[in-house]
């Protein structure tokens, strides 16, 4: 046996899948080959340091950020997700036309938000506009009254 | 330490997180320890092991319970540091200093720390091939027919990856110094 080979037999020596007449040449090149001897010494330390568990632990809270994170995560391969996103997207596109189209196709360039509302009601003190009352969630059925849908509705809360 | 019990597994699957709790303390410490025989640095090892238990969590439907849950849950978090090995740009520069959280008393400690530390340096410049067998093997204790599962290759392919990571490995740690 060649000195070359001692490497690899002693890795499948370490492994278990050394077969014995392998083994016997490996032993029986070690006991006459010094410097194979020296290199089977460091391999077997090189190997327990491989073996050797580590003393580094995960971060303490790791726990916490992974279920923070799953739980932020959507359902898996449940449809259920995009079943609701899907018409609150098309939603949002509606109620922006529905809030620009006029300032686009209208006489004019520009309409405040006002002016966007005074085609849902007539009259905007009623709304509330001109006075300094701060809406709450409870107005959002006043708006509602004078036929603005409740998306648009929310936005003027 | 007690293992995950088959009535924990049936909560898990239904999205249980209290379940999924308990999957990830029992196994928390050996998923980092495999990152850190994979990627050699704290900070990635705590990154993987997180996206490795949320991979779990997002594949839970398809864990069949016939099976064994370990070899399943192995066999996710090493295609997910699979990936991640081949998506690296690069072998990170390893000049990661000996850990500090504890300034250790006894030189015995000290000593394993910088073990410890060379072996991850030493496994960076092992080849990713040899490396996940070397990091399943001596990392998570697997022997060589669960490897060959595991990794989704032959047991011939385990034996020859791993006699040549075993001495690419020895050549790279005695290089560092040995000891
Ligand atoms: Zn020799």
């Amino acid at each position: 046996m060649r000195c070359s080979k001692v490497e690899k037999r002693l890795a499948e020596q370490e492994l278990g899948i050394l077969s014995p007449g392998k083994k016997e040449a490996l032993d029986a090149h070690l006991a006459k080959c010094a410097a194979c001897r020296q290199v089977a010494e460091e391999f077997k330390r090189s190997v327990m340091a491989l073996s050797e568990g580590t003393d580094i632990d995960p971060p303490q809270d790791l726990v916490q950020r992974i279920l923070r994170h799953a739980a932020r995560e959507p359902e898996p391969s449940a449809p259920r997700y995009w079943w609701w996103i899907a018409p609150a997207l098309v939603g949002a596109v509606i109620i922006m036309l529905v809030l620009y189209m006029p300032a686009f196709f209208g006489p004019r360039i520009h309409m405040t938000e006002q002016e966007v509302l005074a085609g849902y009601a007539e009259n905007l003190e009623v709304l509330g506009f001109g006075n300094t009352e701060v809406y709450s969630e409870d107005n959002a059925s006043d708006y509602e009254e004078f036929g603005i849908p409740p998306e648009v509705a929310k936005l003027l809360i | 330490m007690s293992s995950i019990g088959p009535e924990t597994l049936v909560r898990f699957q239904a999205g249980d997180m209290e379940a999924f709790r308990m999957i990830i303390e029992h196994y928390q410490e050996k998923i980092f320890r495999l990152g850190l025989r994979l990627f050699g640095q704290t900070d990635e090892a705590a990154d993987f092991t997180q996206d490795a238990f949320l991979r779990i969590f997002e594949q839970r439907g398809r864990y069949d319970p016939k099976r064994p849950f370990e070899n399943w849950l192995f066999k996710v978090v090493t295609n997910l540091g699979r990936d991640r090995l081949r998506r690296r740009r690069e072998i990170p520069t390893n000049d990661e200093p000996p850990e500090l959280a504890i300034e250790p008393q006894a030189e015995q400690e000290m000593l394993k720390r910088e073990r410890n530390l060379r072996v991850r340096q030493a496994l960076q410049k092992v080849k990713p091939k040899y490396r996940e067998g070397l990091a399943l093997r001596f990392g998570l204790d697997l022997n060589l027919q669960e490897m060959a599962q595991i990794q989704g290759i032959s047991l011939g392919t385990v034996k020859s990856r791993m006699s040549r990571g075993l001495k690419a490995f020895h050549r790279a740690y005695q290089a560092l110094g040995g000891e």
